[in-house]
This record gives structure tokens, sequence and C-alpha cells, in this order.
């Protein structure tokens, strides 16, 4: 028997294969890459749909708050008091779990105007209509004990009350 | 006998190596073909879900704001003093969703203005709002329809901005033809800007500027009192249109752009479908049936919105001839036969402004 050593061993094959397989691996890297970024930007868009039907829920709350539609709570729109010797109504903070999923959700409620009712709206002129703006702002955490996500979405509605004039 | 030592090798030794290798390099080609095939795949598909993941927020943001007045839905009326050579006055024309079946007319305006470039298969959606953002309050009261209108300094109002004057009861929308400051402390634009001053705004007759909109008008239809506020108008026009190397992109006209001209938003849009959604029975602000643009009775019924995209991968990849016909919202589209993947992707919006006057 003739043993040739490693080193004298001719052919292409190994190297070739070898090139082949890092342009495969080079290929699944960056393949792996873009389908990370791609997960990231879906749970981005899953978070962001999370955080708005969060603050939906904060405008359900404030339509069930008995305290919100007061006409004390007048703040400008940006955020400094209408009037100083009015009261501004507190931001409320409720706490909504979704399954394992926590969000934070502040609701607030401002009033706007006063107007008369409309003509064939049913209310006679000893009633007004108080125009109230309906503000909730929602920041998801995430799932529970994962890192927060910390989306916020902030939502208006206009509401109004019927009252006495 | 001498020995030689072996030189060369035998048939077989040579045959079986050849196999091995051939066998092997056969093994390893075939492997790189098809994950750069997996590789082009996932690249074209993902880019896909990202123009329409873009997209549809894009629209739905933009929809769910339709109507949008700052009041609870119903202000009386919206008085339009927007004019000038040029100008596309359909844009300004306060009607909160407004669509088009292809090409054509718009409803329920009946517009046939700016049907240009638009891919007749393809309908088309306006939206107009009242923004929520930059929200200005008036401050003193006007005391005649012609007076500057008063606002906090620094507001960043500038001149040929579409602003809407607007509390609960009526609105009007006007361009800003003067921009000044006004204050006791010598408000100027080298001086003091804001704290004590006041950004004034006029809203005189007459075109301003080039190409810009201007005032029918000076005089609004009523003076405003100071729990009045100051809006920027918004008017979003969605199409789909050609781009000049002849692909599908979803186009938007803003009036937020001056002058007002077709942007390219977003490739890969194919074709757009849209149906309304419209409260016929019960005025319980649900949708009782789903009609296109030019089926719908009354707009100011229409209480949601669903949008469907077909979206197509930007290149031509891969093998495989796309034969297959889409179903948009009903709508058949048969799109051309190439080696583009398409998926479509459909979305209902609610109008939360759009409240049905009682």
């Amino acid at each position: 028997m003739n043993h040739r050593s490693i080193n004298s061993q001719r052919g292409a094959a190994l190297v070739t294969a070898l090139v082949l397989l890092t342009i495969v691996t080079l290929l699944a890297i960056t393949s792996m890459g873009t389908n990370m970024l791609e997960e990231k930007m879906a749970s981005n868009a899953q978070e962001v749909n999370r955080a708005f039907q969060t603050a939906e829920t904060g405008i359900a709350k404030i339509l069930a708050d008995d305290d919100a539609f007061n006409t004390n709570n007048q703040v400008n729109d940006n955020g400094t008091p209408f009037d100083p010797t009015d009261d501004v109504y507190d931001f409320t903070s409720v706490d909504v779990e979704v399954g394992a999923y926590s969000a934070d959700v502040e609701y607030t409620a401002n009033f706007r105007q006063k107007t008369i009712p409309k003509r064939g709206s049913g209310w006679d002129t000893s009633m007004a209509f108080y125009h109230f703006d309906l503000g909730a702002a929602a920041v998801t955490a995430g799932p529970a004990g994962g890192s927060g996500s910390n989306i916020s979405t902030a939502l208006h509605a206009g509401a109004y009350q019927v009252g006495k004039k | 006998m001498k020995v030689f030592r072996q030189q060369g090798f035998t048939i077989v030794e040579l045959m079986v190596a050849a196999t091995l290798g051939l066998l092997i390099l056969a093994g390893a080609i075939s492997m790189l073909i098809s994950n750069k095939r997996i590789y082009t795949e996932q690249d074209e598909l993902g880019r896909l879900q990202e123009n329409a993941r873009f997209a549809m927020d894009m629209l739905i943001r933009d929809i769910r704001m339709a109507g949008h007045t700052g009041c609870n839905g119903d202000v009386a009326s919206v008085e339009n003093n927007i004019t000038g050579a040029g100008v596309v006055t359909s844009l300004y024309s306060f009607t909160p969703v407004e669509g088009a079946e292809g090409a054509n007319n718009w409803q329920p305006s009946n517009s046939t203005q700016d049907v240009a470039g638009m891919l007749a298969g393809s309908d088309s959606i306006t939206v107009r709002y009242l923004a929520d953002t930059d929200i200005y309050t008036m401050t003193p009261a006007m005391s005649a329809g012609t007076s500057q209108i008063f606002t906090s300094g620094g507001s960043g109002i500038a001149l040929g901005d579409v602003l809407a004057i607007a509390d609960c009861t009526s609105a009007d929308i006007v361009v800003a033809t003067n921009i000044g400051l006004t204050g006791a402390v010598g408000c100027s634009s080298t001086g003091p800007t804001d704290g004590a001053c006041l950004d004034t705004v006029t809203h005189a007759a007459g075109v301003v500027v080039g190409a810009l909109p201007g005032n029918a008008v000076a005089a609004l239809s009523r003076n405003y009192d100071a729990s009045s506020t100051i809006f920027r108008y918004v008017t979003n026009r969605y199409f789909v249109a050609n781009d000049a190397a002849g692909n599908p992109v979803l186009n938007r006209r803003s009036s937020e752009v001056n002058p007002v001209n077709p942007e390219e938003v977003i490739e890969g849009v194919e074709n757009m479908q849209i149906l309304y959604g419209e409260d016929t029975a019960g005025n319980d602000q649900i949708a009782d049936t789903y009609v296109t643009a030019a089926a719908v009775a009354d707009w100011d019924n229409v209480v949601s919105v669903r949008v469907s995209l077909l979206m197509r991968s930007v290149e031509e990849y891969g093998p495989d001839q796309d034969n297959a016909t889409y179903d948009l919202l009903g709508t058949i589209i048969d799109p051309v036969d190439d080696r583009r993947r398409r998926r479509v992707f459909t979305a209902t919006i609610q109008l939360r402004n759009r409240i049905a006057s009682s």
C-alpha cells in the first residue's frame, strides 16, 4: 500500500464547495438581519395598534366618568390653564391589562364651549349644548416581564352634554 | 526484481474521485442556487409587506381624521373662502370624505378636476379635516368679519397657510395673506416674538403670491369670539398613478404642499379599491351597507371606509409567472402576467368624526 500525504492531494472539489458554502452562509446572515428588522417593524406595528386600542379604552372610560363633564375643566390647547381661577381637571391614570400585556392610559376632559341647540334638534332654548374635548393618552408596557415597548398614542374625541342654559 | 514506486493512478480511482468531486460540487451549487432564491423571495416579500404596512398606516391615520373640526362632528356650516387661478377648488370645499371610481367624477361634488394621471381601474379618495396638531386659540375676539386674527406669539403660522377659524357652530376656511406681530413690548421679527406678543393673521381678498390660493372675500361669515380656534386646514387626496418608469405608485395630493402637486408616496401599489360604509337604517353609526363611491346615497351617512390595496413586489424575480386574479372587495383585478409576487391588504376604518346630525 502506498500512502499519499495530505499535502500531495490534488483536486478542487473541497475548496470550491467551501467557497460556495461561505457565500451561502453570507446570504443566510444577511437574510437573517433583514428578517429580524422586518420582525421588529411588524411587532412595532402591532404595539402601535395595541396603544391605539388602549387609548380607545380611555375614551370609553371618560364617557363613564361622572367627574369629567364639568365646565370648570378648562385648559388651553397648549396645556396652560384657560383661566387661572378655574380648577383644571386632573389626569386620571388607569391600568389596562390585556392578557399578558399591560398598558397605561391617562384621560382628561376639557370644557370647550357652550352652544345653543340647533333648530330641529328637539331641544328648546332653555337648554344648551356643553361641548367637551376628550383626550386619552396610552402607553404600552409590553409583555409582562419583558422590556417595555413604550409606544404611546394620544386620541381626542368631541362630546357634548345637554344641560340647562 | 526492482520495485518501482507507483506513479499515477488507475482509471477506477480516477472515476471514483471524479464522481465524488462532482457529487459534492453539485450539492454545493444547488444549495447556493436555492439559497439565493430564498434570499430574493424573502427580501422582495419583506419589501412588499413594508410598503403595504406604510401605505395602510398612512391611509388609516388620514381617513380616521376625516371631518375633524374640533367639535362633536356637527359644525353646521363651513364657509370656504379659497379662490385663485389654477387652484383645484374641489380640494378646499369641506366635504369630509369624497371618492371617485377610477377616473370618473368625484362624489359627491361631481367635480371632474384632478383626474389626470389616475389609473382608470383604481379608486381614489379625498379626506378633509382640520388638523389636530398646531391648534391655536384665538384671542381676543374679532370685532368685524374682516378683522385681523390674533393668537399667542410663536404660533409658526406662515404666509399662504390654509387656516380654518372654527368653533362648534361654524367654520371659515381662509388663506393667511399677511403675518405680523403685535404687543406692548416692542415685538418684531428681531425683538421678542412670543410670550407677551400676539401673532396677527390677515385674510385679505385676492391671491397672495404666485400660484398660491387666495381669499375670495376678506369678510368671514361672522365675528368669531375668543373661544374660537385656529386650525390648519388639510385636504389629502390619494390615488394610484404611474411613475415616470411606468410602474404604479400611490400618489398623494395635499393642500399642505404648495403648489398642490401630486407626490409619489409608496411604490408597488398596483390597485386601490374603496367601499364606503353607509348607515342607512337606525341612525346608529353602524354601517348597514358597503357600496362604491358612485353608489353612496348620502355622504353624510358614511360612517366607515373599507380600503383594499393590491400590492406587488417592486422587482420581477424567480421563474414563476403570476397568472392569478385578485379579489379586492368584490372587484376582480387581473394584473399583468409577470414574475412579480402580489398580495392583497384590506382595512376597515371608522370615521370617528362623522356623526350624523340629529
